[in-house]
C-alpha cells in the first residue's frame, strides 16, 4: 500500500480541528451513538502487544491436534479458560531482516518495513520507518473512532499515521485518565457541550499559529507541526469530550503516583473497558513491556505456583532480554520466569476479556461478541525469532470470527541452497530472496494477511495491508 | 657490543636495584652501538617492570603472527631477526607484498623487540612498590597469576587481500572470480568470471554474508562447491613448462558446518596431493574470513591442473590466481634466476641479510607514505592541514624545517604524497543544509521562561516534556523533539499554573492586571511576544489575536491576561525556534533573529539577550565579523560553560548516570554528585584559556566529596560535602572518559559492559557505523563450550569471547566492538577503578582496536587506552562534527567540501574551543540553507 493512500491532508487536519474546537460539535457524537442510530453495534478492536513476543516456541513447545480440536501450549495456558471463544493463528512470518526490536517495533502492527531500511531521524539509532501506517490508525480513520494508545513500555511507539509520524501512547495511567477517562466520565449522554470559549478562542488562536507557521516551512518540516495540530485536536477532545452513547461504569479506582506496575495494567485495561462502553474509542492499543525498569513490582506465578514478585537478578544479571528472553528455551530458570511472565500478562487479557463478557452490548450481544482482543507483537519468541510466530483473537469481532478454531500456516523451507525463496520487499519496489541458509522454517502467511483479515472483521473492506510483497491471501478468520 | 651483552649487564645493574629505582635505561645507555633502534631505546627507556617488557614483546609476538608469519616463518627461525623500526618502515614503504599492511610506530618497536636474536630476560620481579593509591592495588584480594585467554575458536589470521598488481616481473595467468561473475576488486585488478572449471556447482551467498576486513565483498561471497557424489571438481589452465604460484581463496560460509573439522578436503596441483585434510573454518580463524594458500608448482606437461578432493562435507573454493612464480624470474636481469640468485635485487647485499629489497618500478602509494611520515603532525589525509601542497613545497619542508629533516622521503616518494594530497583535497560540492525548525529542549524551555519573567518558578511548575534519554546520538535532535499530543497537554496544563505565577509575581504584568485599561494587554502580548517568540510579532498574528481575544469575551484584564500568556506559551511559535530563513536567489538566508537564537542556545543554551537583539533589529547579524565578536563577548559570559558543557554533557550522554540500572548502593546522592563532579570538570575544560575542544577528554583532576570518593577509591572520611579538586596518578585516571559518571553511564547493571563501551566508543567517539545488531542468533550449547572453561575463574573479558563473540555469527562485529571495550577493562560497573575482578581474577585491559578507517591503536591498559583514543584524529573529527551536529541540528557529509574545510581550519589551529565556534560560523550553511 503506497504512502500516497494514506496520506492525510493537512488542510484536512486543521478543517477538522476547527470543527472540533467549535461550539457545536455534532461530529462529536460517538461513534457507538452513530451505530445505535443504524441499529447495530460496532465492533471494537484491542491490539495488545507484549514486547518480547507472547512466547509460542516452535523449537520448545506448539500447538499440538486438529483445527476444532486441539491443545493449547503450556505457556499460553490462562487462555484455555477462553478456549471457545479465540481463534489461533500459529506460524506467521513477521520481517526477515534487521535487529528483531528495531524492525520489529515498527513493523507490528504496520507491516510496511521494507527490507534494508535505514534506520530513520525520526525513531532513532536504527530504527526504521514504515512505509505506511499502523493497523489502529487506519481502522480509527475508516471506522471514525478515537484510537486510544495505551503503553507501559517507555512509549517506544508501534503506531504511526498515514504520514508515517509516530503516534503518541499514553504511559501513564494518571495521565491517562485525566486526559481521557475523568472528561469522559463528567459526562453525561444528555449533557450538552458546556461554554467553554476562553479555550476554544484560545485553541483557534494556537490552531492559526500553527496554521502560518507551517505555510513558511519547507515540507520536510511540516510534520512537526502536524503532529501539533493533532495535539490541539486532542485537546480540544478533552476540553469538550464526545458524549458517550449510555452510561458507563465508575471507576473503580483512580490511578495514583507510584502505582505498581501491575496496577497501571489494570487501570489500563478498565479505561480500555470504559472506552469501548462508551463508544468513544472503538480502536485500542495497550502495549505491556517486559522491560527491567517496570519489573519490580510486576508480580507472575512460577512453576511451583509461589507468587512472585521480581525476576531474579544474580551477578550476572544482564537484564530481561539477555538473561531471560534470550535463554527461555535453554535455560530452566528463564524458561521458567519467561513463561511466569507471559502468563501473568495473558491472565489479565482473560480477566479483561471475561469483563466484556459480562458486559452487555445495546444489540443484546455481550460486548465480548462485539470486540477483537488481538494478541499481536513484533517478534514471535523470546528468542526473538520472526520466522513463525503466534497470534491469537479473542472475541466474536460482531460474528465475524469463527472462534474455538486453531489455524495453522503453512511453511516455507529454510535452505537456501535449495533455493525456496522467502521474498521481502525494498523501499524501491524491488523484490528480493532473503532466505537464509540456517535455522528453522518459514511460515508462508504473513502479518498482511493476519492484518487484512482483521480490519475485515472490524468492517473496514481492504484487500491488501502493508508491503504488497507480504500480502498473499487473508487469513480465513 | 652485541645483545648478549646487554643483557648481561642489564642483569648485572638489577642486582641492587629496588622496583621502584630499575631504570633499563642506565643499560642502554652503554649499548649504543646501533643494534637498537632509537626508538627502541627511548621505548625501553620507558619501561617500569618486567611485565610491561613483557607484554611489549608479546605484543611484538602477536603482531608478528598476524602479519609477517605467512611470508617470513615462525619467528623462532624468521628470516627478519633484528630488524629495526627504521627497516620496517621502509620495508612498508617500499615492498609491494607489504603495501597493505598498517604499523603504527609502538607496534613497530614491539616487532623490533620481539625480532631481537637475543631474548631480554630482565631481573627477577622486585617487590611491589606502594603507589600513591595502594588501596586500589589490592581491592579485592591479591592479584591471581596472569591468565592466559582461553581461545577456542581457532586463532584469526589477517583477511588477505588480492595481490598487487604493480610487480610487472610476474606475469599473471589467471585471476577468477569462482562462482561469480567479472568483478573489480577495490585495487582495481579483475578477475574473470569464472571459468577452467570441470563439475561442481556455483553459489552466490548475496548481501547477507559479510566478509570479515575485506573490501572486496562479491569476490568471496561467491564460491564453486562439489556436491560428495558428484564427479570432483578441477580447474585446468593451458600454460607453458615453468614454475608457477598457485594462490587459492577460502571462505566458510555455510552455517551447518562452522567448526573445526565441519569441512575436510584435500587438494592436489599437477597430481601432487599440496593439501591434505583442509580446514578453511580452523586455519581461516572461523566463518566469513578469507583463507589464502598459496603453493609453487612446476607444469611440465603444458597444462596446471588442480583438483578438490572430498573428505568431510563438499570442497570449497571461493577465487583463484596463477602467476608466474617469483623465484622463477630475474628480478635483477643477472642471468640468474631468483631461486638460484644469491642477491636477487643485485644491491650487493646478499638475500640472507638483505630485508629490504629496493623495488625500482615501485608505485609508491603516497597515501600511506603520508600516513606513515606526515598524519602525526598534520592529522589524516582527508583533513589534513597541509592540503594541495605540491611535491616542491614538500621537497622544500623537509630541506628546511629540523623537525622534517628526519624524515627519509626521495622526490618520487614525495611526489606520491602530493598527489595524495591533491587527490584528498578534491571533496563534494554537496547541497546547504535543509532549513529547519528545531523544538527548545527541556532546558531550553525552562531557561527561557526564567530569562524572561524572573526566578518566580520552581522546577516542578514547567511541564515535564518526557523526552527520552538517548544511549547514543545527541538529545538535542531535532528530528526527535517534536511535540505529540501528550506533549502538549502537558504544556496545556502546566501553563495554567505558570500564568497564574506571571499574573500574580511578576511586576509588569500584575500591574497590568490591577489596571483596569485593557490596552496594557495588548502591549502585554506584543512586548513578551518579542521575548518568548524571539522575535517582533508582526501586524497579522497582532490581528488575530485580536479577534480571538474578542471571541473569548473575557470580563476583566487578569482573564485577558490569562488568554495572552497562554496564547504565547502554548504557541509553537515558542516552542519552536526557526532556522527557516528568506528566500534569497537559490538558497535562504536566516533571518537576523534567528541567527540570534541559534548563537545564543548553541553557546548559552538560553535565549538571546538585549544586545543580540539590537544587533538584530539592526540588521547586522548577516556580518560573520560581528558575529564572531559576538561569540567572543558571549564567551566571556558565565552562561557560555553551561551552554558548552551541556554539549560534552549530552555528546558523553551524562545525564543518563541519574536513571541508569545499577544496583541500591549506588545511590540517588551519589549519582547527583557524579553528575555534578563531571560538570565542573568540564566547565573548568572548556573554559580555560586557550582550550581545546579535546582538553575535557585530558587530565587526572576530579572533583571529590564524600559522596563520591569511595568510587574514585578514596576514602570517604577524607573529604566534606564540599566537592574538591583531586589529583590522581597518570596510571588510574585519564580525562572525562575515566570518570566515574561516564563509565557508570556506559556499563550493564552488574557488569562492566564491555560491548556497552565498544558500541560506544565506536558509534559516539569515533562515529564508527556498525550497522544493525542481528536477531535470531543460535545459542550456545553448554556442550560447545572449552572443557576447560570455568565462568566462576573467568574474566568478563573471556566470558564474553568464549559464549558469544567467538561464535560464527558473532565474530565479524564483536572483532571490532569488543576491543574497544576491553580498553575500560580497569573500570568496573561504577567507574571505580581495579585490576582484578571476582576478587583475584586478574584483567587483562590490553588490546588493539583497528577500524575500517585509518585508525589502529593497542594499549596495554586502561589510561593507556584513552590517551590514544583520544589522540586519534578519528576522534578529534568525531567530536567537532557532533558539535556542528548539537549546533545546527544536523551537520555535513563528511566528504562535503563545508566538513572538509572546517576540519582542515580546526587541525590548524590545534583544536582551539575559539576555533571551533569561528568554525562553525565560516560554515556556508551558518547563514544559509538550501533553497
Amino acid at each position: 500500500m503506497s504512502k500516497a493512500n494514506y496520506k492525510m491532508n493537512r488542510r484536512e487536519l486543521l478543517k477538522m480541528f476547527g470543527m472540533a474546537s467549535g461550539l457545536a460539535c455534532p461530529m462529536l457524537r460517538s461513534p457507538l451513538a452513530l451505530a445505535q442510530s443504524a441499529g447495530r453495534a460496532p465492533v471494537r478492536t484491542l491490539f495488545v502487544l507484549l514486547d518480547h513476543g507472547w512466547g509460542i516456541d516452535p523449537g520448545y513447545e506448539s500447538f499440538t491436534g486438529s483445527e476444532t480440536d486441539f491443545r493449547i501450549p503450556t505457556i499460553w495456558q490462562p487462555l484455555n479458560a477462553l478456549k471457545d471463544k479465540s481463534v489461533f493463528i500459529d506460524g506467521l512470518r513477521l520481517a526477515q531482516w534487521g535487529n528483531a526490536h528495531h524492525v520489529g517495533a515498527t513493523d507490528a502492527l504496520t507491516a510496511s518495513v521494507a527490507e534494508g531500511e535505514a534506520s530513520s531521524n525520526s525513531l532513532g539509532r536504527n530504527r526504521p520507518e514504515p512505509l505506511g501506517p499502523s493497523i489502529d490508525w487506519l481502522l480509527g480513520q475508516r471506522l471514525n473512532t478515537q484510537v486510544l494508545r495505551l503503553s507501559q513500555s517507555d512509549n517506544i511507539g508501534y503506531c504511526f499515521n498515514g504520514n508515517r509520524q509516530k503516534q503518541a501512547a499514553f504511559d501513564s495511567s494518571l495521565e491517562a485518565y485525566n486526559s481521557i477517562i475523568r472528561p469522559l466520565q463528567q459526562r453525561s449522554p444528555s449533557t450538552q457541550p458546556q461554554d467553554s470559549s476562553f479555550q476554544q478562542s484560545l485553541l483557534s488562536l494556537l490552531g492559526a499559529d500553527a496554521n502560518r507557521l507551517m505555510d513558511n516551512l519547507p515540507s520536510s518540516q511540516s510534520r512537526k507541526i502536524e503532529s501539533y495540530i493533532e495535539g490541539l485536536d486532542e485537546l480540544s477532545r478533552k476540553i469538550v469530550p464526545p458524549a458517550p452513547a449510555g452510561q458507563i461504569d465508575p471507576i473503580s479506582s483512580v490511578p495514583g503516583r507510584g502505582d505498581s506496575g501491575d496496577r497501571e495494567v489494570d487501570h489500563f485495561f478498565e479505561f480500555m473497558k470504559l472506552g469501548f462502553q462508551a463508544g468513544t474509542h472503538n480502536v485500542g492499543v495497550l502495549t505491556l513491556s517486559t522491560n527491567p525498569r517496570n519489573m519490580s513490582d510486576v508480580s507472575w506465578v512460577d512453576s511451583r505456583g509461589r507468587r512472585r514478585n521480581s525476576i531474579n537478578r544474580g551477578s550476572d544479571y544482564q537484564g530481561y532480554h539477555q538473561d531471560v528472553a534470550h535463554y527461555s528455551r535453554s535455560k530452566t530458570n528463564s524458561r521458567e520466569m519467561y513463561t511466569g511472565i507471559v502468563q501473568s500478562r495473558l491472565q489479565k487479557v482473560v480477566n479483561f476479556a471475561q469483563t466484556l463478557e459480562r458486559m452487555r452490548d445495546f444489540d443484546g450481544r455481550t460486548i465480548l461478541d462485539n470486540t477483537m482482543i488481538v494478541l499481536v507483537g513484533g517478534m514471535g519468541n523470546g528468542n526473538h525469532s520472526r520466522r513463525r510466530a503466534t497470534f491469537s483473537v479473542i472475541g466474536g469481532g460482531g460474528g465475524n470470527i469463527r472462534t474455538g478454531r486453531l489455524i495453522r500456516v503453512g511453511r516455507i523451507g529454510n535452505t537456501k541452497e535449495g533455493g525456496s525463496g522467502v521474498l521481502a520487499q525494498r523501499r524501491n519496489g524491488q523484490v528480493v530472496d532473503i532466505t537464509r541458509n540456517y535455522g528453522g522454517d518459514y511460515g508462508n502467511r504473513t502479518a498482511s494477511d493476519f492484518f487484512v483479515a482483521i480490519a475485515r472483521a472490524a468492517g473496514v473492506n481492504i484487500n491488501r495491508f502493508g508491503m504488497n510483497c507480504y500480502n498473499t491471501t487473508p487469513i480465513p478468520l | 657490543m652485541n645483545r648478549l651483552i646487554l643483557v648481561l649487564l642489564m642483569l648485572l645493574g638489577s642486582v641492587s636495584c629496588t622496583y621502584s629505582s630499575f631504570r633499563p635505561k642506565q643499560f642502554l645507555e652503554t649499548s649504543e652501538s646501533g643494534i637498537l633502534s632509537d626508538e627502541a631505546v627511548e621505548t625501553v627507556n620507558s619501561i617500569q617492570s618486567e611485565e610491561e617488557l613483557e607484554l611489549f614483546i608479546a605484543s611484538g609476538k602477536n603482531t608478528y603472527s598476524n602479519m609477517c608469519l605467512n611470508c617470513h616463518g615462525p619467528i623462532e627461525s624468521s628470516a627478519k631477526k633484528s630488524a629495526t623500526v627504521i627497516r620496517i618502515k621502509y620495508a612498508l614503504a617500499n615492498i609491494p607484498q607489504m603495501a597493505n599492511l598498517r604499523l603504527n610506530e609502538q607496534q613497530m618497536v614491539e616487532l623490533e623487540l620481539a625480532l631481537s636474536p637475543e631474548p631480554i630476560n630482565m631481573p627477577t620481579p622486585p617487590p611491589v612498590v606502594v603507589g600513591e593509591m595502594p588501596e586500589e592495588e589490592n581491592e579485592g584480594g591479591s592479584p591471581g597469576p596472569p591468565r592466559n585467554n582461553p581461545d577456542p575458536a581457532p586463532t584469526p589470521s589477517p583477511s588477505p587481500e588480492p595481490p598487487d598488481s604493480s610487480p610487472q616481473e610476474r606475469a599473471l595467468f589467471a585471476r577468477i572470480n569462482v562462482g561469480g561473475d567479472q568483478f573489480i576488486d577495490d585495487q582495481g585488478q579483475t578477475w574473470a568470471a569464472d571459468s577452467n572449471f570441470s563439475n561442481g556447482r556455483p553459489w552466490d551467498y548475496g548481501e547477507d554474508v559479510t566478509i570479515v576486513g575485506s573490501p572486496n565483498q562479491y569476490l568471496f561471497r561467491t564460491k564453486r562447491f562439489n556436491p560428495a557424489n558428484e564427479d570432483r571438481l578441477s580447474y585446468d589452465f593451458n600454460l607453458t613448462q615453468g614454475r608457477y604460484e598457485v594462490s587459492l581463496y577460502f571462505v566458510e560460509l555455510y552455517q551447518p558446518v562452522f567448526r573445526n573439522g565441519g569441512r575436510l578436503f584435500d587438494i592436489e596441483i599437477e597430481s601432487q596431493q599440496v593439501v591434505t585434510d583442509l580446514d578453511v573454518y580452523r586455519e581461516a580463524g572461523g566463518a566469513y574470513r578469507v583463507l589464502k594458500r598459496s603453493f609453487e608448482v612446476d607444469v611440465t606437461d603444458g597444462q596446471l591442473n588442480i583438483e578438490f578432493i572430498p573428505g568431510v562435507d563438499n570442497p570449497i573454493v571461493n577465487a583463484l590466481e596463477i602467476r608466474s612464480s617469483v623465484n622463477a624470474l630475474d628480478t635483477d636481469n643477472d642471468g640468474i634466476a631468483n631461486d638460484m640468485d644469491n642477491d636477487d635485487d643485485g644491491d650487493g647485499v646478499p638475500d640472507t641479510e638483505d630485508h629490504f629489497p629496493l623495488d625500482k618500478d615501485r608505485q609508491y602509494d603516497g597515501a600511506q607514505l603520508y600516513a606513515m611520515n606526515c598524519a602525526g603532525c598534520h592529522s589524516s589525509l582527508d583533513y589534513s592541514s597541509k592540503a594541495n601542497r605540491s611535491a616542491s613545497q614538500i621537497d622544500t619542508a623537509l630541506a628546511t624545517i629540523p623537525s622534517m629533516q628526519g624524515l627519509s622521503l626521495n622526490g618520487i616518494q614525495t611526489q606520491a604524497i602530493a598527489q595524495a594530497l591533491s587527490a584528498s583535497a578534491e571533496c563534494e560540492d554537496r547541497p546547504l543544509l535543509e532549513p529547519q525548525i528545531r523544538r527548545l529542549t527541556q532546558a531550553q524551555s525552562e531557561r527561557t521562561l526564567t530569562a524572561v519573567f524572573g526566578n518566580i518558578f520552581s522546577s516542578s511548575d514547567f511541564a515535564d516534556l518526557g523526552d527520552s534519554y538517548i544511549k547514543i546520538g545527541l538529545n538535542n535532535d531535532p528530528n526527535q523533539l517534536d511535540i505529540n499530543s501528550i506533549r502538549l497537554n502537558r504544556i496545556y496544563e502546566a501553563t495554567e499554573g505558570l500564568v497564574a505565577k506571571i499574573i500574580s509575581d511578576f511586576q509588569p504584568v500584575r500591574n497590568c492586571r490591577n489596571n483596569g485599561n485593557a490596552n496594557c494587554v495588548n502591549n502585554i502580548y506584543r512586548d513578551y511576544g518579542y521575548a518568548l517568540w524571539r522575535r517582533p510579532l508582526t501586524s497579522q498574528e497582532m490581528s488575530q489575536y485580536s479577534n480571538r481575544l474578542g471571541q473569548a469575551n473575557l470580563r476583566n484584564n487578569e482573564d485577558r491576561l490569562k488568554f495572552a500568556l497562554s496564547a504565547l506559551l502554548v504557541s509553537p511559535n515558542f516552542w519552536f525556534r526557526t532556522e527557516v530563513g528568506t528566500v534569497s536567489g537559490n538558497r535562504r538566508r536566516l533571518t537576523h533573529y534567528e541567527v540570534a537564537s541559534l548563537l545564543s542556545y548553541t553557546l548559552w543554551n538560553s535565549p538571546p539577550d538585549n544586545q543580540l537583539y539590537t544587533l538584530a533589529s539592526q540588521s547586522r547579524l548577516h556580518d560573520k565579523q560581528v558575529i564572531k565578536q559576538q561569540i567572543s563577548r558571549m564567551k566571556a559570559d558565565s552562561k557560555f560553560a553551561v551552554g558548552m558543557g551541556e554539549f560534552y554533557v549530552d555528546f558523553l550522554k551524562l545525564e543518563n548516570v541519574i536513571t541508569v540500572d545499577k544496583a541500591p548502593r549506588f545511590t540517588t546522592s551519589t549519582r547527583s554528585a557524579l553528575l555534578s563532579s563531571a560538570r565542573r570538570s568540564i566547565v573548568d575544560a572548556v573554559t580555560a584559556a586557550d582550550a581545546s575542544y579535546m582538553e575535557v577528554f585530558e587530565g587526572q583532576q576530579f572533583y571529590v566529596n564524600n559522596q563520591t570518593a569511595s568510587l574514585f577509591g578514596l576514602s570517604n572520611g577524607s573529604f566534606g560535602s564540599q566537592s574538591r579538586l583531586t589529583s590522581f596518578p597518570a596510571n588510574r585516571r585519564e580525562g572525562i572518559l575515566s570518570h566515574p559518571a561516564f563509565l557508570a553511564v556506559h556499563s550493564s547493571a552488574s557488569r562492566s559492559g564491555i560491548i556497552h563501551r565498544g558500541v560506544f566508543t565506536l558509534q559516539q567517539l569515533l562515529c564508527e557505523n556498525l550497522g544493525e545488531p542481528p536477531d535470531d542468533l543460535p545459542e550456545v550449547e553448554e556442550s560447545d563450550l572449552p572443557a576447560d572453561f570455568n565462568e566462576a575463574t573467568a574474566t568478563e573479558r573471556e566470558i564474553l569471547h568464549v559464549k558469544h563473540s567467538s561464535q560464527p555469527a558473532c565474530v565479524s562485529c564483536h572483532s571490532k566492538i569488543d576491543p574497544a571495550g576491553y580498553g575500560f577493562e580497569n573500570f568496573d560497573l561504577l567507574g571505580q577503578f581495579r585490576l582484578t575482578e571476582k576478587q583475584n581474577v586478574r584483567i587483562d585491559s590490553s588490546g588493539t582496536l583497528a577500524t575500517g578507517s585509518s585508525l589502529n591503536i593497542q594499549f596495554q591498559n586502561s589510561t593507556d587506552y584513552i590517551r590514544k583514543l583520544v589522540a586519534t584524529d578519528s576522534m578529534k573529527t568525531c567530536v567537532s562534527s557532533k558539535f556542528v551536529k548539537f549546533a545546527l541540528g544536523q551537520q555535513p557529509t563528511n566528504n562535503s567540501c563545508e566538513a572538509r574545510n572546517f576540519q582542515r581550519n580546526l587541525n590548524s589551529r590545534n583544536n582551539e574551543i575559539d576555533a571551533l565556534l569561528e568554525g562553525l560560523v565560516d560554515l556556508p550553511s551558518f547563514l544559509d540553507r538550501q533553497r
